[in-house]
């Protein structure tokens, strides 16, 4: 039997085989830019911060192996719709039905930050604090009880005996006020 | 944030995230999720404002970290605090009087170097205080305050006031044994004889 060599064929050259993936190096890259945004999208969707990690591991895995068949201008929504699917395949996996995950996805990330990551989101946490004094007294009762102390808008419409649509209107608009401070570049 | 997200998407992922949506409804916006891009980044954003708002109520609120355990818990562990720093101070007045007793004018014994005994005192009273970390109490759980100043008053004059005159306050028999018989012999002699020159 010849070997390529002996029938004059070239060897794969191993350069050609690193084409086929993404280089580490940008994955990296995509990490630092959207790992944030990703994790918290998965935590929305699987509320458990260990199984949001999860599935933001097996996407970035994903993202080197086969990422390079993505375009450079959907790379995001890539990386989306890759983590949508991997949560999807969690929550089957784990028969995570809808009546569990009736819980507030922001108190389930239990994830732990880098150092620098944790300046950053200082300056955010301030700007919405700052939002937060600012806000009406009625519209900040609301978000603190809802968001805060967890409890629903039927429950915060009953303790504070008001209809549910103003309990509804008032964390609407507190939230429109709280947002546009917390997309505030600093 | 690829482009804005619309107001009304925005208030879609943050019902979404509260768990507020009924289930119909939910299961359409996850629907959604697998091919609207500007769903995804809302609810991701809802998420991520919703971490920031709880971080800043957190840490405006008086009462930051919720204690678990009622009242009834705090003001026993804090009786047990008490009488825990009483034994330690007794320990460590004991201690001083030893050094004291041993460190004559005519210097027969430098207690800085046996640190057979150095050693005995700082285990003992190492685990006299590590008593205090076993009841899970953190350290403003333990501060003092008025209501404990009241307590701390009533545990006195109980301890105080005893039928049996012979004693100020109860110390555990174990801690009385421990220091009885571990005393090295070098200690025992200097007990028996402070000005005993080795």
């Amino acid at each position: 039997m010849t070997t390529p060599e002996e029938a004059g064929q070239d060897l794969p050259d191993k350069g050609q085989i690193a084409q086929d993936r993404i280089d580490p190096a940008v994955v990296a890259t995509l990490y630092i830019e959207y790992g944030e945004e990703l994790k918290a999208f998965l935590i929305g969707l699987l509320r458990n911060g260990d199984l949001a990690g999860e599935a933001l591991q097996a996407t970035f895995t994903k993202a080197v192996e086969v990422g390079h068949t993505a375009r450079q201008e959907t790379i995001k929504g890539w990386l989306f719709r890759v983590a949508y699917n991997e949560a999807m395949a969690i929550r089957r996996r784990q028969k995570i039905h809808w009546k569990s995950i009736q819980k507030l996805a922001w108190s389930q990330s239990g994830s732990t930050e880098a150092p620098e990551e944790n300046v950053t989101r200082w300056e955010t946490v301030s700007r919405v604090r700052t939002a937060l004094d600012t806000l009406p007294a009625n519209q900040q009762r609301v978000v603190r009880m809802r968001i805060y102390e967890e409890k629903t808008f039927a429950v915060i419409a009953e303790e504070l005996d008001l209809p549910l649509g103003t309990v509804l209107t008032r964390m609407r608009l507190a939230l429109q006020k709280l947002e546009k401070q917390f997309d505030q570049k600093s | 944030m690829s482009k804005p997200i619309s107001e009304e998407l925005s208030w879609q992922a943050f019902l979404y995230a509260c768990g507020e949506m009924p289930p119909e409804d939910a299961e359409a916006f996850e629907e959604s999720l697998a091919v609207d891009q500007a769903a995804r980044e809302a609810l991701a954003h809802a998420v991520l404002v919703g971490q920031a708002v709880t971080t800043a109520a957190a840490a405006t609120d008086p009462i930051a970290v919720p204690v678990t355990g009622g009242p009834q818990r705090r003001s026993l562990a804090r009786s047990a605090a008490l009488v825990a720093g009483l034994l330690l101070a007794f320990g460590v007045g004991w201690v001083v009087s030893q050094s004291w007793n041993v460190a004559q004018p005519d210097g027969s014994v430098d207690i800085a170097d046996d640190s057979s005994v150095t050693d005995f005192d700082a285990n003992q009273l190492i685990s006299l205080w590590g008593n205090v970390g076993l009841l899970g109490e953190t350290e403003s759980d333990l501060a003092w305050g008025d209501e404990d100043e009241q307590e701390s008053q009533s545990i006195l004059a109980a301890g105080l006031v005893d039928d049996d005159s012979t004693t100020e306050f109860n110390v555990p028999a174990w801690m009385l044994a421990a220091v009885e018989n571990n005393l090295p012999p070098e200690m025992e002699d200097d007990m028996r004889n402070p000005n005993r020159i080795p």
